[in-house]
């Protein structure tokens, strides 16, 4: 059986009009093979939406592949009727009323208007479907950007920042309804800059930075990875371990805690040759630990790490961006 | 056919279509009362007449005071009546002159005046100028135009608001797409503008009924009527379809609405330079030939041996050649238009 979204060396340039070009997605790579939910992660023009964009045949691929459901993207007529779309924020006529807007919609499918009623139910926006769009509030136009991507029952729902403009109570809504989705057996891609909601609700993560994938695998993995990455170090005399890791060649910077240092490490590197270092320069650790992070500190110290890696003669991130996100 | 349906539906629901059926239904009762109020001579006329004739006996018995030619008083006092009737000016309104001439005057009159205003045997009566005088033609004209307006802002707003992405995600086929909504934007506007067209005839017939006349307003007039109103919805839809395609290229309404005032200004202007070819770019007098089923002429001058020179309007082509120039076109923009839909990205 084909997998849901299968990318292979996805490449999209945009050439301006002076003959300069700008790399949004340098060769991408990645898999989703069946229901769950999966988060695409990354800075502000990391290329999240053009990827989305490419998959649903909004923007046409430099080079590479998409597929969807085994079709690429000259079938995408074929499966489109299996994928649901809401792609950078709400969009409908304003002067028409949420009913209207997605009564056009299912209409333009072949749907019903029983369908209408069924997603706005979902969506809890019934009371407020007679009203025209342009009335409504941020949070109601993204709730209604989610129903009208549920109105052909898809079997892969694509949510490019579906909790822009909710408050605390309305992500949690969109939280409970992206697993609901999952756990009727669906395929939910989610892109989002909320690190906490995609650690709450994602299986697995891919992490986007410069056009590239750094990094993709379960919220654990990425968060165990990172948390390897990073350890925490108490000293007494926090100054002169700190001045002793730099000179060694280490990133490390003051903690929170009044002598606790925290230190990146690198490959082939351990607690132990902190240990030594500073023990041989006469500073002796009291305590040596795994640092503890969230998602959102493994995905700064990725970015960081991969912006800083990112010059033309370093091999590291492209090997890096052939991943796979079932891996 | 989903897809035609849904464009259709959502033409109807956009406000700007609710406001352009208001402005037509405001506009076509003005048009109806406007005629039925102006055709009747008030009293003033009738006074006016009263004494221009009295004038008129009066200056004619003088000019017999000095040679009476030999008649007798009783000859020349017949000779002197002058009828009131003859200063009143024609306001009666008579239904036929909706397609063939001014709304005051009978058939016969204003084609007798034409042939004498535009005397010009190569092109005929029924030249452009004639066309234009045409209450149906003229409401055509206008018609087209509200209907080239309508195309550019529906596509113009489906990209505005972000719909027009909406309906990709859903509709990756855009030829599919383009399809629906150009043929969409065709009907409807093809069909209101000869709704549009068919009222502002209805809208004069009190004025016929009770302030004029329907004489030879039997089966050939209303089957006239119905052609021009169906030149007038054809011309609408064509010209929506243009104005539609490239607001759908530049991605906005004004670029849609702009380039269509700026091609019908600058055709008028290039049409009325000379030369024979100037005629195809002419786009207001194509248009006008087109619904009033005249002409299209193009200005001919000459140097005289007495070192003048004499100008001429003659024959370039008739009306069915100018639906065809404008089909063309609209062919023509419509095909750049959706090549450059399908090819560019959406971002």
């Amino acid at each position: 059986m084909s997998a849901v979204v299968q990318v292979t060396g996805l490449r999209k340039e945009y050439r301006n009009l002076r003959g300069g070009k700008t790399v949004a997605l340098d060769g991408i790579d990645f898999e989703i093979p069946g229901p769950g939910v999966y988060g695409l992660l990354g800075p502000n023009g990391s290329g999240k939406t053009t990827t989305i964009r490419c998959l649903l045949g909004l923007v046409r691929p430099t080079s590479g592949h998409v597929r969807m459901f085994g079709a690429d993207q000259s079938e995408l007529p074929s499966v489109i009727h299996k994928v649901g779309a809401l792609v950078e924020g709400p969009k409908f006529s304003p002067n028409m009323s949420g009913r209207v807007n997605l009564e056009l919609f299912a209409q333009m499918s072949g749907l019903s208007r029983s369908r209408v009623h069924e997603v706005l139910e979902l969506v809890e926006l019934t009371e407020r479907a007679n009203d025209p769009v342009g009335a409504y509030s941020l949070g109601m136009g993204q709730r209604l950007g989610i129903a009208a991507a549920m109105l052909g029952n898809p079997e892969l729902v694509i949510l490019d920042e579906p909790t822009n403009g909710l408050d605390p109570a309305g992500m949690a809504d969109v939280r409970r309804l992206v697993r609901r989705l999952a756990d009727e057996g669906r395929t939910v891609l989610v892109s989002s800059h909320q690190l906490h909601e995609i650690q709450q609700t994602c299986d697995r993560v891919i992490i986007f930075d410069a056009g590239k994938i750094i990094t993709a695998g379960s919220v654990a993995e990425i968060i165990g990875s990172a948390s390897g990455r990073r350890i925490l170090v108490s000293v007494e005399n926090r100054a002169s371990a700190l001045d002793i890791l730099t000179r060694a060649g280490f990133s490390a910077m003051p903690s929170l805690g009044a002598d606790q240092l925290v230190v990146q490490i690198e490959d082939g590197t351990g607690a132990a040759d902190i240990n030594r270092l500073l023990a041989h320069q006469g500073v002796f650790a009291y305590g040596i630990a795994a640092d503890t992070v969230s998602l959102e500190d493994a995905f700064l110290s990725l970015t960081t790490k991969s912006s800083a890696l990112s010059n033309p003669n370093n091999e590291a991130v492209a090997a890096s961006s052939n991943t796979k996100a079932q891996s | 056919m989903n897809m035609l349906r849904a464009e259709i539906a959502r033409i109807t629901h956009r406000r700007i279509t609710k406001a352009a059926i208001v402005m037509a239904v405001v506009g076509v009762s003005i048009a109806g009362i406007v005629t039925y109020m102006t055709h009747t001579s008030t009293a003033p006329d009738i006074a006016l007449a009263e004494s221009l004739a009295a004038q008129n006996s009066a200056d004619c018995l003088t000019s017999y005071a000095t040679n009476n030619y030999g008649l007798s008083q009783s000859e020349i006092d017949q000779a002197c009546v002058s009828d009131p009737a003859w200063f009143v000016t024609d306001k009666n309104f008579h239904l036929q002159s909706m397609l063939s001439g001014n709304g005051s005057e009978p058939f016969a009159q204003v084609q007798a005046t034409t042939a004498a205003r535009y005397d010009y045997p190569e092109l005929g009566a029924q030249s452009a100028a004639y066309g234009l005088s045409n209450t149906l033609a003229g409401a055509g004209i206008v018609l087209t135009l509200a209907a080239a307006v309508l195309g550019a802002s529906y596509v113009g707003a489906d990209w505005r608001s972000g719909v027009m992405e909406s309906q990709l995600v859903r509709q990756p086929n855009r030829l599919k797409l383009f399809g629906a909504k150009f043929i969409a934007i065709a009907i409807a506007t093809g069909l209101g503008a000869a709704l549009a067209a068919a009222a502002t005839l209805l809208a004069t017939i009190p004025s016929a009924i009770w302030r004029g006349d329907a004489a030879n307003t039997g089966a050939d007039f209303w089957i006239a009527a119905a052609q021009m109103i169906g030149r007038i919805g054809f011309a609408a839809a064509l010209f929506a379809v243009i104005a539609a395609a490239v607001a759908m290229a530049a991605r906005n309404t004004a670029a849609g609405v702009g380039v269509g005032l700026v091609a019908f200004i600058v055709g008028g202007v290039v049409g009325g330079l000379g030369g024979s070819w100037t005629r195809f770019v002419d786009v207001p007098q194509n248009l006008r030939a087109w619904i009033a089923q005249a002409d299209v002429g193009y200005w001919f001058s000459r140097s005289t041996p007495g070192g003048g020179t004499e100008t001429w309007q003659l024959l370039g082509h008739g009306w069915f050649a100018a639906g065809l120039l404008i089909a063309a076109a609209a062919v023509a923009v419509s095909a750049l238009s959706g090549g450059s839909f399908i090819r560019r990205d959406v971002s």
